[in-house]
């Protein structure tokens, strides 16, 4: 296997880490990187980790090189609604296989990256997998959460045997692994490792070569949504959602944004129950609404 | 002035609380109540390479920083300060092995150490020399290619499980401390070396403190540390880092007493509110952070100049004096801010209470601390 891609989520690693001061990977994310040291063990290969974010984010790299990664990539983000393509290119750039993600540690809970890039790639997506079962050839068996939310056995999902075909994008559930330690050896060869940084110009490149575009100038962006804002916010209203405010990154933003992935307003309309909280009108009707929106304005 | 550590530091630090998280908490109030010293964990410490970070690479060291080392400390004895304590101990005794020994003599024992194989332990106290440690009595007569030791060293913490300890005895009684001589001992291995009382304490219970009897002791020449003569010195040198690391414990304990209560006082609801809304309570806690703050800073800046290679031994007493005095403080103040539930072994803040009153004594009382400063104040 070439590699195995980890993608973290820096602005839910730092509202996830309490303190003021204190910086570093949160649980899920530990868990993906064990995870990837799984699967490199049965197949080999190298676990590259990359994270969106600003310079400063670092130190969050340095952890995941310690802690098993092999190569750490940081990249500045893009305007607000492209790190899907960013995200897709880097994972062509870094020769992923099998990419993981977190269920909840990307783009601020909503989870809508890792359907986004799944549909980007034209890969399968598997969500809720807990566990690396088996490598051979081009497929991987992985242990994921089957269809049994809540059947009265405690609460319990039924984990089942999934059988996956590489290049693929896996969702890590929550808690599901236990991070492997970091050992003194590995903070110490961490530091003797180079991070690459991607700058906003090159990773708009990129992402333009991954598109076969010469610029991502009217893919839908926080520029886009925002005049569509009126309709928006209201459909943001009937599914519960905080309305766009004045383009800054804002947890509103991050809930228009997920309901431009399928799989994302799958994810969100179950959570919900499939009802919004105001109003008669169901989380897909609200969709429905703003994909239309979306799709007047081209 | 940059107060931050550096990324390495904090990588170091997270390692060893998620260490100290999932290794000792689970079994901490047990061992306190058994009093059993967990070697195996040590293993797995050794197994993390979080033993040996100060000392040279060349056996078996890290090479890294000296903060490196006390934010171990600390983040260990946040969770259980009678294992923390046994680490830093141990670290006193390979420090003046570094400081003086032979090649051969830190070869001996480095690697063992740095691997969590052995725990090493300092023997100088006496029945009759503890804060006057230069009064040791203990002898090491030259016969030939060998020394004889007599003695009897007590209160020697790991004393009952150490592998090695840098002993000191006297090779020459007619020059008081001036005839004190260091020599490194395999405890384990060498016959007439015994270990006798084995101390039932207040706190620190799972650290093993132990009499060491030494009854005509053989032991090979080249196992002097040095020179003759020169014992006492190398015992007081390696007890000024010795103290950075007991400031280390009272510092940790602290902080773990306080982080105990602040979430306690958040839960804990009476006349329908959370009783941390209480002025009183909120203020006697703002007051705690910042003495602790106050303490840390005093820390860190001893371990600054002793990395810098400066002259740090009075700020190891003031950094002793004031993180064990407000060790001792803080445990007070947080089980009584908890009330009766601070004195259940549950909540495990009346351990690290019991835990901190042994900080304000050993390695040099508070006392003796009060006499290094102002002795150099007034000299």
């Amino acid at each position: 296997m070439a590699s195995v891609v980890v993608y973290f989520d820096v602005i839910q690693l730092s509202n996830q880490n309490g303190k003021a001061g204190e910086r570093h990977l949160d649980v899920m994310s530990r868990n993906l990187i064990s995870l990837a040291c799984k699967m490199k063990d049965k197949a080999g290969g190298e676990i590259v980790a990359v994270l969106i974010g600003q310079r400063e984010d670092g130190i969050y790299l340095r952890e995941a090189l310690a802690a098993g990664c092999g190569r750490a990539v940081l990249a500045q983000p893009l305007q607000a609604g492209w790190d899907a393509y960013l995200a897709a290119a880097l994972a062509v750039w870094a020769g992923g296989e099998a990419l993981l993600m977190g269920g909840r540690a990307m783009d601020g809970g909503t989870s809508y990256l890792d359907g986004q890039v799944s549909e980007l790639l034209h890969i399968p997506h598997v969500s809720g997998v807990s566990d690396i079962l088996g490598v051979s050839g081009r497929q991987l068996t992985v242990a994921g959460r089957g269809n049994g939310w809540n059947h009265g056995n405690g609460g319990n999902d039924l984990q089942a045997e999934i059988a996956v075909e590489m290049p693929c994008l896996l969702t890590v559930g929550e808690k599901e692994q236990e991070a492997l330690p970091i050992s003194v050896e590995g903070i110490l060869q961490a530091f003797e490792k180079e991070i690459q940084f991607v700058a906003r110009d090159e990773g708009e490149q990129l992402a333009c070569s991954f598109l076969g575009r010469e610029s991502l100038d009217g893919l839908c962006s926080l520029q886009v949504l925002e005049e569509i804002a009126d309709e928006t916010s209201r459909a943001c209203e009937m599914i519960n959602c905080i309305p766009i405010t004045d383009g800054t990154e804002t947890e509103g933003q991050n809930t228009i944004k997920c309901i431009l992935s399928a799989n994302g307003a799958e994810t969100a309309g179950q959570e919900s129950g499939g009802k919004t909280g105001i109003g008669n009108v169901t989380y897909k009707e609200a969709v429905k609404i703003l994909m239309e929106k979306w799709k007047e304005r081209g | 002035m940059d107060f931050a550590l550096t990324e390495q530091q904090q990588l170091i630090q997270r390692a060893a609380r998620e260490f100290a998280e999932k290794e000792l908490a689970a079994g901490a109030i047990e061992r306190d109540r058994t009093e059993e010293f967990p070697m195996d964990i040590l293993k797995k410490l050794g197994d993390a390479g979080l033993i040996g970070l100060q000392f040279p690479k060349e056996f078996g060291g890290k090479g890294i920083d000296y903060l490196s080392f006390i934010l171990v400390v600390e983040e260990l004895c946040k969770v259980d300060s009678a294992f923390g304590i046994a680490y830093a101990i141990s670290s006193t005794f390979t420090t003046g092995i570094e400081l003086f020994g032979s090649k051969e003599q830190k070869q001996r024992c480095m690697p063992r150490l740095f691997a969590g194989d052995a725990i090493g332990c300092f023997a100088l106290t006496e029945p009759d020399a503890g804060s006057d440690a230069g009064a040791a009595k203990a002898t090491a007569v030259r016969e030939g290619d060998h020394y004889i030791i007599n003695g009897t060293k007590h209160f020697i913490t790991n004393g009952a499980v150490a592998e090695y300890c840098m002993l000191i005895a006297n090779t020459d009684p007619s020059k008081g401390a001036k005839g004190l001589s260091a020599f490194l001992v395999d405890l384990k291995t060498t016959p007439g070396v015994r270990v006798g009382h084995i101390e039932n304490k207040c706190g620190i219970r799972s650290a093993k403190v132990a009499e060491l009897i030494f009854e005509d002791v053989h032991i090979p020449a080249d196992r002097l540390i040095g020179e003759e003569g020169k014992g006492f010195k190398y015992a007081l040198t390696a007890l000024n880092a010795g103290r950075l690391g007991v400031a280390a414990q009272g510092i940790g304990l602290a902080q773990a007493a306080f982080d105990t209560a602040k979430e306690y006082m958040k839960e804990r609801k009476q006349f329908g509110k959370p009783i941390c809304a209480n002025q009183y309570l909120a203020f006697r806690m703002a007051d705690l952070e910042t003495e602790i703050d106050m303490a840390r800073l005093l820390l860190y800046k001893g371990v600054w100049k002793q990395q810098n290679g400066e002259n740090f031994a009075i700020d190891a007493s003031k950094a002793k004096l004031v993180c064990t005095n407000t060790a001792m403080k803080v445990t007070t103040e947080c089980i009584q801010s908890m009330g009766g539930a601070g004195y259940m072994r549950e909540q495990q803040v009346e351990r690290m209470f019991r835990d901190a009153k042994i900080t304000q004594i050993y390695e040099g009382t508070n006392e003796i601390q009060r006499l290094i400063i102002s002795g150099d104040i007034f000299r």
